[in-house]
C-alpha cells in the first residue's frame, strides 16, 4: 500500500533543529572536523537514516532515500520525484506552470546583523544564454554532482536519491554561517561557502565537501549551488 | 556511447576563478587528484571567469565563448584518453549537453 505522498515526504527527511540532539551534534560535529562519528544519540534518533549530513552550525540533515516518494502523475519523466517540491502546488508551479518566482525554500542570511530572507525559486535555466537561477538552473549544471554526492557515499542511493534536499541544506546552512563570504559587485551577488560534513547511516565519518551558493542581493534569491571540494568563491 | 568510460562533465558557472570540470567521486573538483595538465586547468579557469563576468550576452558573444570551451573540452579529452568520456553542457545556438 502507497504512502500518501506529502507524508511520505515528509517522513523521509528530517533536520534536526532546536532540540537536545542539535546540541550534541554539533560538539560531535565542530570539535573533530572529520574523522569521529557522529554523536550516537543523533543516529539512535534516526534509525531509517541512509545518510547524515552536519553543518559547522551543528545542525544535522537525516535522509531516508528508502522511503518511495511519488510526484503527481502529470510530472515529466525526466525529474525524479524531487523530495524538495513535496506538495503538488508546488509540483505545479515549477513543472507545469514555470513560475519562476514561485518560493521553495526560504533561508535566513544575517548580514552585520540586519537578515535578509533569500530565497530558492523554481527558477529557470536559459539554455540559450546558459544563465538562470533556482532548482531549474542548478538542476542543469549541478544536478548529476550533486547526486554523486549521495552516491559517494558507502550507504547513500546509487543515483543519488534525495539530491535537491541535500542542496537545499546545504543551501540553509552555508547562507546562515558562511566561513566564506565574498561580495561580488559587478552584479550585486554574493558567494559563500562553508565545510559539510557527511557521515554513512552508522553515524561514521566519510568525507567532507565545500559547497559554494550564489544568492542575488538585490534579487534575494540563490542563483545558483554547487558541492565543490573546496572553497571557490 | 560511452560504455563503462569514466564520465567528466564540463559545466560553466557563476563563480570567478572556479574550474568547472567535475570528475566523478572522489575527485569531483579538486584539481590536485585531476590528471590534468596545470595549463589546461588554468585556462578552464579564466574561461569560467570570463563567462562568469560576461556582460555581453548577445547571441554572437555567448556562441563564442561556448566555441572557446568546447575547444578546450576537446583538449581535455585529448589528454585524458580513451579511458574517459567527457561531456559539456552548452549554451547558445547550440544548447545542451554534448558528448564529445
Amino acid at each position: 500500500m502507497k504512502r500518501p505522498y506529502l507524508a511520505t515526504a515528509l517522513s523521509a527527511l528530517i533536520i534536526i533543529s532546536g532540540s537536545a540532539l542539535t546540541a550534541t551534534s554539533a560538539s560531535a560535529a565542530s570539535d573533530t572536523p572529520s574523522g569521529a562519528p557522529l554523536n550516537a544519540e543523533v543516529v539512535a534518533a534516526n534509525p531509517d537514516a541512509q545518510w547524515f549530513a552536519v553543518a559547522p552550525s551543528g545542525e544535522v540533515l537525516a535522509s531516508n532515500e528508502a522511503a518511495p516518494v511519488e510526484g503527481p502523475s502529470s510530472s515529466p519523466g525526466d525529474v525524479a520525484t524531487p523530495r524538495l517540491i513535496d506538495d503538488p502546488i508546488a509540483w505545479a508551479a515549477c513543472f507545469t506552470a514555470h513560475d519562476e518566482d514561485y518560493p521553495l525554500r526560504s533561508y535566513n542570511y544575517w548580514n552585520s546583523g540586519n537578515p535578509k530572507v533569500i530565497q530558492l525559486q523554481c527558477g529557470y535555466h536559459d539554455s540559450m544564454t546558459g544563465r538562470g537561477h533556482g532548482w531549474h538552473h542548478i538542476s542543469a549544471g549541478h544536478e548529476t554532482q550533486w547526486r554523486q554526492r549521495i552516491a559517494q557515499l558507502s550507504s547513500g542511493s546509487p543515483t543519488g536519491a534525495g539530491w535537491d534536499d541535500l542542496m537545499s541544506f546545504v543551501n540553509k546552512e552555508v547562507i546562515a554561517h558562511p566561513i566564506v563570504d565574498v561580495p561580488r559587485g559587478s552584479n550585486s551577488t554574493r558567494c559563500v561557502g562553508a565545510p559539510i560534513m557527511m557521515y554513512d547511516s552508522y553515524g561514521n565519518y566519510e568525507y567532507t565537501f565545500y559547497p559554494s551558493v550564489v544568492f542575488g542581493t538585490d534579487s534575494k534569491r540563490v542563483i545558483t549551488s554547487i558541492p565543490s571540494s573546496a572553497y571557490t568563491c | 556511447m560511452t560504455g563503462s568510460k569514466i564520465v567528466v562533465e564540463v559545466v560553466a558557472d557563476e563563480i570567478a576563478g572556479h574550474l568547472p570540470v567535475w570528475f566523478p567521486a572522489p575527485i569531483f573538483d579538486d584539481a590536485t587528484r585531476m590528471p590534468i595538465s596545470p595549463g589546461l586547468e588554468q585556462a578552464f579557469r579564466t574561461w569560467n571567469s570570463v563567462g562568469a563576468d560576461q556582460i555581453d550576452t548577445s547571441a554572437a558573444a555567448i556562441d563564442e565563448h561556448y566555441r572557446v570551451g568546447l575547444g578546450l573540452a576537446y583538449t581535455l579529452a585529448e589528454e585524458l584518453g580513451s579511458d574517459y568520456s567527457v561531456r559539456m553542457l552548452m549554451a547558445g545556438s547550440r544548447p545542451g549537453w554534448r558528448t564529445l
